[in-house]
């Protein structure tokens, strides 16, 4: 199927799901829904003729897929599953999504503070505030995918945060797709809105299980009000036949945080987009990464950080370990504007290939336009090196034990850099589940 | 107490007319403005040129006019009507020996300090001087025939070498290349030509020095270098402008072919006009620059020195196919009041045990736009490649900018690739510690851009060291103030 035929595909179905997409009640959604429908119109499924989706093309995969909007209801022990992977779901606010649907009965909150708002965004969706704020952090000029999702989104994490507020354990959600033989897709925006001096903690978390190919596209939109606080995680577990495209996308005001990490191991086909702009002076953000990929899987992670205001730091580490015939592929942007001085911005990339097949594109870019600034990136792409393979190997451990322990030396770093203790252990096992595998 | 004499001000330097601005006059024997087939025709005709170069101008030509100007680059200027340029213009009579060359046309040559003759053979240097675009004389021929060295312009090639320029042409930048290398290859009035045969060593340096005269021209010249087994060669190109209102196109091609165990190593100072202090006028600088290491063990190095044009749209590259090959990428590139610069390197590793090193300085003052952009690609046949990239911004004055924009495609897992950079201004410690020890605050400039730029300078050849260092001097005095 051609990429047009799939465009229309979505331009024709629109017509048929607007009534049954939540917000009929509010005005203001249906015109964000008719308003991106419209750019998606007009500027298509991206090609890797665009320079953001050079080494990703979509028409040899995701586009030759055909997803249907219905979705079936199922259920799924995500209780059990949580505690297989390592998470003492106790301590957590689960909230769990099946199929770009909320489970009530799978979620479970704890007692919210006042001040405190952690609920599906689609009960919210007559709130001033998800008024305010949705379609007006990630825009969808020129994104077909962010458009897409605004004018399909079924539903999402919304967080609200009054001044001063701190939610003390941490936001964990599941979006699961399990769909039993149809081809589905899921369109989920997440909101999180943090007022002056708020603080949280979020994990998305995606995967699917007894599944045939799905397509999850997933936007979140994230508000730090001055002096504010936002932890965030983004687990990447989705099926082998999962096609998940992603973006998060950050505002953030004076002396705000701001980190956002990503573990990726799943999916046939990935795409992050991390985004933020450091909006008012000595802002701070961390963007850390890892990603894992073997097979035929292909990552592309994307990251922009936007130095829009004066004595702003950045810092940011990815780490990719690429196995089998698996491509990876990372795209860093920095740009310090020109009102931006004192800025410190710090970028990395680093790469292993396990094997000849696999390839690696990496696109670091610093954008400079003020002059007091410390700026700088670094790539390196490698192979595991020999000598100290044959080191282990001479103590006694064998080549395939060696290779796992110096694989874990380059990846387990971005796992150590953690340290919440309800992500660690369950990342820890992630990544030895990955090379136990592989 | 007498008063301390004033350091020149940012105002004063930056403001400095162009050195080498002036026009010489003599008659142009050029085309009508604009571009078509008759016109090809015409600049082939003119030249006398076998079949197969006007049938290779006119396949080039029709590319062309398919073609779009490429908009990837971080340079912005005015849409270039190409139908306004003259693509022919050449000294009346043709000149058969330095006695025959026009005196205005010497003078201009000794204004700008090429050495000839006397001067020539003082330095050492075998001189093709290109004004505009014909030759006018070449020196230290015969010292270089002996040898087997064949060094003339690239018309002459045409008529002497065809078959040299019909194996060789095209072969490592073809017609269809880009926007900007099919148009040279339609338009291409003239450029050098340059073989050396097995197993020479060129005795001296080759160099080549480019001027653009005649209002309106744009300028196309044409470079292709060949270096049979075992040959090494070290070439120099420098270029000056006379001062200009409107601004000149430039699009050249130069190609390098390194056979087995052969080595090139091309080096150029560019110093064209680069507009006044509010971007009028200068050059656009549009070049298509590439090497093949076709043998294996053979190496290309490139090193550049750019501190000129409006806007510099340059990437020097390497296609490394031999096993054991090495390409080499060393560039300062100088950005003040308006100019642009949008320029690096590509180094497409094929071949076994490959390498290529990368190192990029980019200097930034007033509201220049600094640029490196480099591609490093590791093929799946390519064992055990290397490749080091370095590359470093600084930035003078807060309303400049550096860019770094690398892309590194790595599709064998025995590669090593690394990429730095970094960007950083001139710290006020470092000129205080240089005024304390009784330099001037420009010295003290000149020494530590200097010295962020020492690693290149290694790199040229003495002359062009010198040279260097005193243009970067004059591009950038008073930046810092």
């Amino acid at each position: 199927m051609s990429t047009l035929t799939t465009q229309d595909l979505y331009l024709s179905s629109f017509s048929q799901l607007q009534a049954k997409l939540p917000g009929q009640d509010a005005a203001w959604l249906k015109t964000l829904r008719l308003q991106a429908l419209e750019q998606f119109k007009q500027t298509g499924f991206p090609t890797d003729e665009l320079e953001s989706w050079k080494y990703t093309n979509l028409s040899l995969s995701l586009l030759k897929e055909s997803f249907t909007f219905d979705a079936p209801a199922s259920t799924t022990a995500v209780a059990a599953q949580l505690k297989k992977a390592g998470f003492d779901t106790e301590k957590a606010h689960l909230m769990v999504f099946v199929n770009g649907q909320f489970s009530k009965e799978l979620s479970s909150l704890k007692t919210l503070a006042k001040g405190v708002a952690v609920q599906n965004i689609a009960s919210a969706l007559t709130n001033e505030t998800v008024k305010a704020f949705v379609g007006k952090i990630a825009l969808s000029e020129n994104r077909a995918f962010t458009a897409l999702n605004a004018a399909f989104f079924t539903d999402g994490l919304f967080i609200q945060l009054e001044a001063g507020k701190v939610l003390d354990a941490p936001v964990h959600v599941v979006y699961v797709s399990t769909n039993a033989g149809q081809a589905t897709q899921s369109h989920l925006r997440n909101l999180l809105v943090l007022a002056n001096d708020s603080k949280a903690n979020v994990i998305e978390h995606y995967w699917g299980e007894n599944v045939s190919a799905y397509f999850t596209n997933v936007v979140t939109e994230a508000a730090l009000a001055k002096g504010s606080t936002l932890e965030h995680m983004k687990i990447g577990q989705e099926d082998i036949k999962g096609y998940h495209i992603g973006s998060l996308i950050a505002q953030q005001e004076e002396g705000s945080h701001f980190t956002a990490r990503l573990f990726s191991v799943g999916g046939a086909l990935t795409r992050n987009d991390i985004e933020t702009t450091l909006g008012q002076k000595k802002a701070e953000c961390v963007m850390e990464g890892l990603y894992l990929a073997k097979d035929k899987q292909h990552v592309d992670t994307r990251t922009f950080i936007d130095h829009l205001s004066p004595n702003c730091n950045s810092t940011e580490v990815f780490k990719g370990v690429i196995d089998d015939q698996a491509v990876g592929v990372f795209d860093g942007r920095i740009l310090v504007r020109e009102n931006a001085q004192k800025t410190d911005a710090r970028q990395s990339n680093k790469n292993l290939l396990l094997t000849k097949e696999a390839k690696v594109y990496s696109k670091p870019q610093l954008q400079i336009y003020a002059d007091d600034v410390k700026c700088s990136h670094g790539s390196s792409t490698g192979q595991i090196d020999d000598e100290a393979l044959f080191y282990l190997q001479s103590r006694g451990i064998s080549r395939e034990e060696a290779k796992k322990v110096l694989v874990y030396a380059f990846a387990g770093e971005m796992v150590e850099k953690i340290e919440s203790a309800y992500l660690k252990p369950a990342l820890k096992k992630l990544v030895d589940g990955w090379m136990e595998v592989s | 107490m007498t008063a301390k004499p004033q350091e020149p001000s940012v105002e004063k330097v930056t403001t400095e007319e162009y050195k080498y601005g002036f026009v010489t006059d003599i008659e142009a024997d050029s085309a009508p403005p604009g571009l078509n087939e008759d016109i090809i025709r015409f600049i082939s005709h003119k030249k006398k040129e076998p079949k197969f170069l006007l049938d290779w101008r006119l396949k080039a030509y029709q590319q062309w006019l398919k073609m779009k100007t490429p908009e990837w680059a971080y340079v912005h200027y005015p849409p270039i009507d190409y139908q306004d340029v003259i693509y022919y213009s050449a000294p009346k009579a043709g000149p058969k020996s330095l006695a025959e060359v026009d005196p205005e046309v010497l003078k201009t040559f000794e204004k700008l300090g090429v050495p000839m003759e006397e001067r020539a053979m003082l330095a050492g240097v075998a001189v093709d001087a290109v004004f505009d675009s014909v030759s006018v004389g070449t020196t230290f021929k015969k010292k270089l025939g002996e040898m087997g060295v064949i060094f003339c312009s690239f018309s002459e090639a045409v008529h002497e070498h065809p078959e040299l320029i019909q194996q060789y042409l095209g072969s490592v930048v073809p017609y269809n290349d880009n926007f900007y290398a099919a148009l040279n290859s339609a338009v291409f009035t003239d450029g050098s030509f340059c073989y050396i045969p097995k197993g020479v060593r060129c005795p001296m340096e080759l160099s080549t020095y480019f001027r653009i005269n005649a209002a309106k021209t744009g300028q196309f010249e044409r470079t292709l270098l060949i270096a049979d087994e075992d040959a090494y060669v070290s070439y120099l190109e420098g270029c000056t402008a006379p001062m200009r209102d409107e601004n000149q196109l430039h699009a050249a091609v130069v190609e390098l072919v390194a056979l087995k165990g052969a080595e090139i190593k091309y080096s150029t100072v560019q110093n064209w006009y680069p507009g006044d202090k509010d971007g009028k006028g200068g050059i656009y600088n549009f070049v298509t620059k590439r090497g093949a290491c076709r043998g294996d063990s053979s190496k290309i190095s490139w090193t550049q020195v750019e501190t000129g044009s409006a806007i510099t749209w340059k990437y020097p590259s390497c296609i490394l196919q031999g096993d054991n090959s090495v390409g080499e990428f060393y560039s300062v590139a100088v950005v003040n009041n308006m100019q642009q610069a949008d320029t690096g390197t590509k180094m497409i590793h094929l071949g076994k045990n490959t390498k290529s090193t990368i190192v990029s300085k980019g200097i930034s003052a007033g509201k220049g736009q600094n640029t490196y952009r480099g591609l490093v690609r590791i093929q799946p046949a390519a064992e055990n490649a290397h490749n080091y990239t370095q590359c470093d911004s600084l930035l003078m004055g807060d309303k400049c900018g550096a860019h770094t924009v690398p892309y590194i495609e790595v599709k064998n897992n025995t590669a090593k690739v690394g990429h730095e950079a970094s960007t950083s201004k001139i710290g006020e410690d470092q000129i205080f510690y240089c005024q304390q020890r009784g330099l001037s605050k420009e010295d003290a400039v000149n020494l530590i851009v200097n010295g962020f730029c020492k690693e290149v300078f290694r790199k040229l050849p003495m002359e062009f060291a010198v040279e260097a260092q005193k243009l970067l001097s004059v591009s950038l005095e008073g930046s810092v103030g």
